[in-house]
């Protein structure tokens, strides 16, 4: 038939009411018995508003749109749902915008942690109030586990300390331990401290649950070399967790693998990340312990993993960590 | 706008006509419907009762869109014409015709738009569309869009969002990240603001 050769064109004059009579009556056949080209017009005619609305029709069209496309009510009505999605897509637009216009540096201050909480928390977004309710069931439902889990790794703790002092006191010296053990004594140790506080340092003020603070980091080393200055993470004596928030421009990769540096060599890793889309941004959160970090500068390098396996780079967030 | 029957009324009595726009008036015809015709009717489209409602449903929906897509701002009002006019003789049609209904409501459909355009001229054409404010429809919008889940959402502001000159890319991407054809894509894209338009109408109701 005349459409199935040309149907995109066709469909369009159907709709503008260009087309011969001996046409249009053959379309208006196929719509009253095809039900595939029924959702065809119907989906034809949301194109059609939405190419007035952005100006893509010419200015016969815009004539022949409006004179004969809109003459319905049901029409009319499209019109003004596609109005009213247009302008709910531009100020969407306009936020994200905002959001990248705002992912500018910190300034090196004693504030700038706070600055970043409160920016965070102050804007007005869509969707925080939900996002927030689901981060504190989150808390909730972890919390407990959390406690558990840092008990259970305080006992691992101490059972390889004595096991490393066991070790040590058989050796002739240090020096001695035997170098195959080495490298799963230090995993065991990093393991174990990215969930507790240093083994061994007294720890005065053990709260009753944790307590985290949260660092939004924006990428790169672009931000650094612009302002000159650090976000900065102040680690009080009570923060026993840390969350960084890693802010990304577009979840790309299907998961992802940070790795935690200082002076260029890498303290800790994990991998296995998600990117969650909280409609204000797109954020990976790395929880660890706060005792893991010192005073000083560090270094975030995240690798999105592609589907075949490949690490590849994604971002490099810097930050300055100051503890009491 | 005209009250619309409701296929499955069982109860018999007369259906009234409904009173159509002036433009209709030298159109319509005194119909008398009883409840048996209809009765007959809806067992014509289907012996069961629900699919044949379902069945009136798509048929006036085309019909209202054929008389659209003719530049008819009373589709709605010719569309429940020719059903009208197959109701009335739906005894000697069921006795003589064989075969889908839908092309017997075509062929109704073209008598009554002849007429109709015959006719039209006498009568002052209607005002220019206008789409006038669009506060409440943006109301309704962001509570619709609350609602939906969270991958229809960012489907729809992915599928629309992109810049004018985008457009197609961004598209394509979409698809391929969701590992669906383009056209998939489309019609997954349709039926979400369907979706919306339904929610909007259904919010805009309410008010």
């Amino acid at each position: 038939m005349a459409h199935d050769r040309n149907q995109p064109g066709d469909i369009r004059g159907y709709l503008l009411g260009d087309l011969t009579h001996e046409t249009q009556e053959e379309l208006e056949r196929k719509l009253m018995t095809d039900d595939d080209f029924h959702q065809q017009i119907l989906m034809a005619e949301d194109d059609l508003v939405d190419e007035y609305l952005s100006g893509q029709l010419v200015a016969g069209q815009r004539q022949r749109f409006e004179e004969h496309f809109l003459r319905t009510p049901e029409r009319q009505q499209k019109l003004r749902f596609a109005r009213a999605l247009h302008e709910y897509l531009n100020t969407v637009a306009q936020e994200r915008s905002v959001l990248s216009l705002e992912k500018q540096p910190v300034p090196s201050t004693g504030a700038g942690l706070r600055h970043s909480i409160l920016r965070f928390f102050a804007r007005p977004a869509r969707g925080l109030v939900p996002a927030l309710a689901a981060a504190v069931l989150v808390l909730a439902v972890t919390a407990p586990w959390y406690l558990l889990k840092m008990n259970q790794l305080r006992g691992e703790v101490s059972e390889l300390s004595a096991e490393l002092s066991r070790i040590r006191s058989q050796a002739a010296t240090p020096g001695e331990i035997p170098s195959s053990m080495q490298p799963q004594i230090r995993t065991q140790e990093s393991t174990a401290l990215a969930g507790i506080d240093t083994p061994g340092k007294p720890r005065s003020t053990m709260p009753s649950a944790p307590l985290p603070v949260a660092l939004i980091l924006h990428g790169g080393g672009r931000l650094r070399s612009a302002s000159g200055g650090l976000q900065l993470l102040e680690i009080e004596d009570q923060v026993s967790l840390v969350d960084l928030k890693l802010d990304m421009a577009a979840a790309d990769y299907p998961s992802y693998r940070a790795s935690l540096l200082a002076e260029g060599r890498e303290v800790m890793s994990q991998a296995g990340f998600t990117a969650e889309d909280t409609s204000t941004a797109i954020m990976i959160t790395w929880r660890m312990a706060a005792a893991v970090f010192t005073s000083g500068d560090y270094e975030v390098r995240l690798q999105g993993i592609t589907p075949d396996g490949r690490a590849e780079d994604s971002g490099t967030y810097f930050f300055r960590v100051r503890k009491p | 706008m005209a009250p619309r029957r409701d296929p499955r009324d069982g109860m018999d009595h007369e259906i009234p006509i409904r009173q159509g726009y002036p433009n209709l008036a030298p159109l319509r015809t005194e119909w008398r419907i009883t409840q048996s015709m209809f009765d007959r009717f809806l067992a014509w489209l289907n012996p069961d009762r629900d699919e044949a409602g379902r069945r009136y449903e798509t048929i006036r929906c085309r019909l209202v869109r054929l008389f659209a897509s003719k530049g008819c701002e009373l589709c709605e009002d010719l569309a429940d014409e020719a059903i009208n006019r197959v109701v009335v003789k739906i005894q000697p049609i069921i006795e003589a015709y064989e075969g889908d209904p839908m092309p017997y409501f075509f062929a109704v459909a073209r008598l009554v738009w002849l007429e109709y355009v015959r006719r039209r001229s006498r009568f002052p054409a209607p005002p220019p569309p206008c789409a006038g404010d669009t506060t409440g429809e943006r109301e309704c919008l962001e509570e619709c869009m609350a609602r939906i889940p969270g991958s229809q959402r960012d489907l729809i502001l992915e599928y629309h969002g992109a810049g004018r000159g985008h457009r197609k890319q961004a598209r394509l991407r979409l698809a391929r990240t969701l590992g669906i054809e383009m056209n998939a894509l489309r019609i997954r894209a349709y039926r979400i603001r369907l979706q919306l338009h339904d929610c909007i109408l259904a919010c805009l109701m309410r008010r």
